[in-house]
């Protein structure tokens, strides 16, 4: 009974949830500008119609174009099963940080080489902003998975997350910046405001959605699908370490936590869809001063673990 | 004598009647003789290499061959041996990647020279790792840092080579005086040559040890000095580079790790020196490879970059034995060596992809090619497993160990006493996230500007695959890094039970598991993503017609940003004319210039050379070709040292 339960959550999660987290997003957003806003299984439907559709490839463009597509895919569905971002969920390989971080870069190696195939100036221009945020944001993203893992005094972050640290409340602040850090970190990941607008007409101007213009069909449902997963490992990952923090104050039982996960991921994509509804995209030079924020976040939780290991 | 040493002595004959082959066969029997030669010699570096990789071997030259009362001593051991198993891959794939190149680019290279120096320059690498003594290792160091500066300037005719000839022979002979002292200063302290004897004891060495760790530093290429790489390797022939930078870069890192496995006492001066030297060279090497045009030069500051992760680990290895925490020390010394060992590998890959890429295009710019994806279709394979490896990613080899880097330094934050270093390896750790995706985009420009979008010349255009024995030299550094990645953790347990007397548990990967699945993966998307073929199209140009080769992203255009954002240390000043009677309305002619240049090069070197020239002025006023001048000069020194030497 409580197998068959774990599997029909783990599905839900998995093929569920990341429907669920862009339907409420997109319905969030609709609301705050007054419109109806899309029907439930609208993220579904525009998935199947585009895997239904013809593809066109450039004739420019070499067989790594495509298969950048399904290595951006693959890699995705392997970092679901590495990144410990689900609770009850079984973990592929040991969920080492460093691990996560390069195989987080060789996804976005490969999004890279599939904008510049084909020669697009529009791919270019997109991959080249994706590659300077990402360098940009990599040291935050390293400083805060760091300042977790070493309170655990292991870079197995699974493990970080499963030791009992039950009213050790100087462990709260890391947890608490990490997550943080991790979210403003996750914006620029994902490219959400107010780095990158995905709602904008111009292509020239955008992140993510210039890095994939030329594709379509199959390999562009891929590239959706894995956008999706990505928001949900990430999006998972920072519900983990946010009830990691509740769970040093309250006892919470492994039941409780598998709910506040799906109720957090949730949560998280409607603030997200608040916070795009409410602020405008920063010039590409104000850029830099965002991820500042989130580098010192990050800067504040390893001093916290390091301030706590010296035993005040 | 010893089996070792019969195969030692074979392999010295070999290189040296393929050095002799070089200077006095006719023309057309050079390079099949010389490439059959140093396979060879290749092949028997790697028996003795796998002779004693578990049991180290010992042997000096007879009696006329000695320093004085000092013997041509060799030792083999496990921290050699993985050292001259490199030695062997490398050297074989550049023997059968050089005939190749050589021919396509005949009309400038010097073929005699090239070969002589080549076999020379093997013989002294192996040389130099085999030493067992200081004056044997000097000698060997010497001969490698003069043919490898002959190589440097293969292209005799070239004013460029000729100055990156004169800028390397400057960084080496700082390197060649500084080791010198060094170790004269460790004789009056030891009063023993032998490598295996000096034990360093800190604090009372200190004075040695930073004269050869900064004679080491140089010749690695180690921030701030590092300005010779850049230098020499655009204009060395791509084998020479693979040879340079994938082998002779990790002589002196290897003199480090031998340095720092015997050594005991207070380390934290040196420890520290390397630790602030290693994280500045990864992050500069890391910015300046991103702006770089020329993809040799690319590759040259990536070396940088990843010696600065090795000096790093080593760091991390002083300050195990200053804190007297055997673990760090194991898992640092590892990790440096291990890096060294895949970096040897995929950094050869790369500078061999590109001597491809140069040998059917004749361009150094990136600027110039683009679209090489379907004319040089199994370089471009060879040249993205290089760029992965080289960005550590899993599951190649360059992850592998930049994952034990990383555990060192994470093991130095749990166990260093003082919280500093612990503060330290964070900022080191965050320095190197920065690091790792300043290198995805060095690479993503490099390998996407090179291979794919159009054409951007009549030469990327007219490219053609170059000869199938090119191919098979990159094929062959693929297959090692492929295997390297595979065995990463046999390797690093092996060299742990050899170089340390206790068993020291490391951390590991389950590397083999994900080797193979991730290998899965890709052959499953690859038969996947070829099993349909969709239809094709113009890429997308708005509805205007067809993209002109202009219209697309530029080498420099794609690192623009990093341009800007590191400003400071990357000089960029870029000159706008426009000319033409209306300037302002119709400009007949834009000239853009832009020149870049390196902080360092402007504030430091400049300067510096300015100086050096100012007092060189006075000073030659003291030869004023006069006899007599000379021969007061002499009588002068000649009392001043029987003054000197009768009081002490």
């Amino acid at each position: 009974m409580k197998t068959l339960f774990i599997s029909i959550y783990l599905v839900f999660a998995i093929v569920g949830l990341p429907f669920l987290a862009l339907f409420l997003l997109r319905k969030t957003k609709a609301i705050l500008q007054n419109r109806i806003g899309p029907p439930l299984l609208q993220p579904l439907y525009d998935l199947i119609k585009t895997i239904r559709k013809d593809e066109v490839v450039s004739k420019d463009a070499s067989y790594l174009f495509r298969l950048s597509a399904f290595f951006v895919f693959s890699i995705t569905l392997l970092l679901l099963f590495v990144v410990p971002w689900l609770p009850l969920k079984p973990n592929l390989f040991h969920s080492d940080l460093f691990l996560i971080i390069y195989l987080f870069g060789l996804l976005r190696f490969f999004a890279i080489i599939g904008g510049l195939d084909g020669g697009s100036p529009f791919g270019a221009f997109g991959t080249s902003r994706e590659a300077i945020l990402a360098a940009l944001t990599e040291p935050a993203i390293m400083l805060a998975l760091v300042a977790v893992a070493f309170t655990a005094k292991s870079t197995n972050i699974a493990s970080a997350l499963a030791q009992v640290d039950w009213h050790q409340f100087n462990h709260l602040p890391v947890w608490l910046l990490a997550a943080t850090s991790l979210y403003l970190a996750s914006l620029v990941e994902l490219s959400r405001m107010p780095i990158d607008d995905p709602n904008t007409h111009l292509e020239l101007t955008m992140v993510h959605e210039a890095m994939m213009i030329e594709y379509s069909g199959l390999s562009l449902a891929l590239i959706q699908a894995a956008y999706a997963l990505r928001m949900l490992i990430l999006f998972g990952l920072i519900s983990q370490f946010l009830i990691h923090a509740l769970a040093i104050i309250l006892p919470i039982s492994l039941l409780t936590t598998a709910i506040l996960t799906v109720v957090l991921i949730i949560s998280l994509s409607i603030i997200t869809a608040i916070i795009e509804s409410f602020t405008v995209k920063l010039a590409w030079r104000k850029n830099p001063e965002f991820v500042a924020f989130t580098l010192s976040f990050s800067f504040f939780a390893s001093l916290s673990t390091l301030v706590e290991g010296l035993s005040l | 004598m010893h089996i070792i040493s019969w195969l030692f002595l074979a392999s010295f004959l070999v290189f040296i009647v393929a050095a002799g082959v070089a200077l006095f066969a006719p023309p057309k029997l050079i390079a099949p003789v010389c490439t059959a030669a140093q396979a060879t010699g290749a092949l028997l570096i790697l028996a003795i290499s796998i002779l004693t990789i578990s049991e180290p071997s010992q042997w000096h030259l007879g009696n006329p061959f000695a320093f004085g009362n000092v013997p041509i001593g060799f030792k083999a051991d496990a921290l050699n041996s993985w050292f001259l198993a490199l030695l062997s891959v490398v050297s074989i794939s550049v023997a059968i990647f050089a005939p190749a190149y050589l021919k396509t680019h005949s009309e400038h290279l010097h073929s005699r020279l090239f070969w002589f120096c080549l076999s020379l320059f093997i013989l002294s690498l192996q040389g130099v790792f085999l030493a067992d003594n200081v004056l044997t290792l000097l000698v060997f160091w010497e001969l490698m840092s003069f043919t490898s500066g002959a190589l440097v300037v293969t292209d005799t005719s070239s004013r460029k080579a000729q100055k990156a000839a004169i800028v390397y022979f400057g960084a080496t002979r700082m390197a060649t005086s500084l080791l010198g002292a060094g170790f004269l200063w460790l004789f009056s302290i030891t009063h023993s040559w032998s490598l295996s004897e000096m034990h360093f004891r800190l604090p009372e060495m200190l004075g040695p040890a930073i004269l050869i760790t900064l004679g080491c530093c140089i010749k690695a290429g180690v921030w701030p000095f590092h300005i010779w790489l850049p230098y020499a390797h655009p204009c060395a022939p791509a084998p020479v580079s693979a040879l340079m930078s994938g082998i002779m870069i990790k002589v002196p890192i290897y003199l480090l790790c031998r340095l720092v496995l015997s050594a005991s006492g207070d380390l934290l001066p040196l420890a520290i020196l390397l630790f602030a030297l290693g994280v500045i060279s990864s992050f500069w090497g890391a910015i300046f490879a991103v702006v770089q045009s020329e993809y040799k030069q690319l590759l040259a500051y990536s070396s940088v970059e990843n010696i600065g992760l090795m000096i790093t680990a080593l760091a991390v290895a002083c300050l195990g034995i200053s804190f007297n925490l055997p673990q760090l020390e194991a898992l640092g010394l590892i990790a440096a060596l291990l890096h060294a060992f895949n970096h040897g590998l995929f950094k050869s890959l790369l500078f061999l992809s590109a001597g491809t890429i140069d040998s059917s295009t004749h361009m150094l710019n990136l600027e110039q090619l683009g679209g090489l994806h379907n004319k040089l279709p199994k370089t471009m394979f060879c040249f993205l497993i290089g760029a992965l490896a080289i960005c550590a990613f899993p599951p190649l080899n360059g992850f592998a160990s930049k994952w034990l880097i990383y555990q060192s330094l994470f093991s130095m934050a749990l166990n260093s006493p003082n919280k500093l270093f612990a503060g330290s390896a964070f900022i080191a750790m965050g320095t190197f996230a920065l690091v790792g995706a300043l290198s995805l985009m060095a690479f993503s420009k490099a390998f996407g500007v090179a291979f794919l979008g159009r054409p951007r010349s009549k030469a990327a255009e007219h490219a053609k695959e170059s000869a199938p024995s090119m191919v098979v030299a990159q094929a062959l550094l693929v297959a090692a890094c492929l295997g390297s990645a595979f065995f990463t953790t046999v390797l690093a347990n092996h060299l742990g039970a050899q170089l340390f007397a206790q068993n020291l548990p490391l951390p590991s990967l389950p590397m083999p598991l994900l080797c193979t699945s991730m290998l899965s993966i890709a052959i499953i998307c690859y038969v996947v993503a070829s099993s349909t073929s969709p239809r094709r199209a113009s890429t997308w140009e708005c509805g205007y017609g067809d993209l002109s080769k202009r219209m697309q992203v530029s080498s420099r255009s794609y690192a623009h940003t990093i341009e800007l954002l590191f400003s400071t240390l990357v000089r960029f000043v870029e000159t706008l004319s426009i000319g033409g009677q209306d300037r302002r309305h119709f400009p007949e002619q834009i000239k853009s210039h832009t020149v870049q240049s390196s902080l360092l090069e402007v504030w430091i070197y400049g300067p510096l050379i300015h100086m050096i020239r100012i007092i060189s002025q006075y000073l030659s006023k003291l030869q004023a070709g006069s006899i007599h001048l000379y021969l007061i000069y002499v009588f002068v020194t000649l009392i001043v040292l029987l003054v000197v030497g009768t009081k002490t």
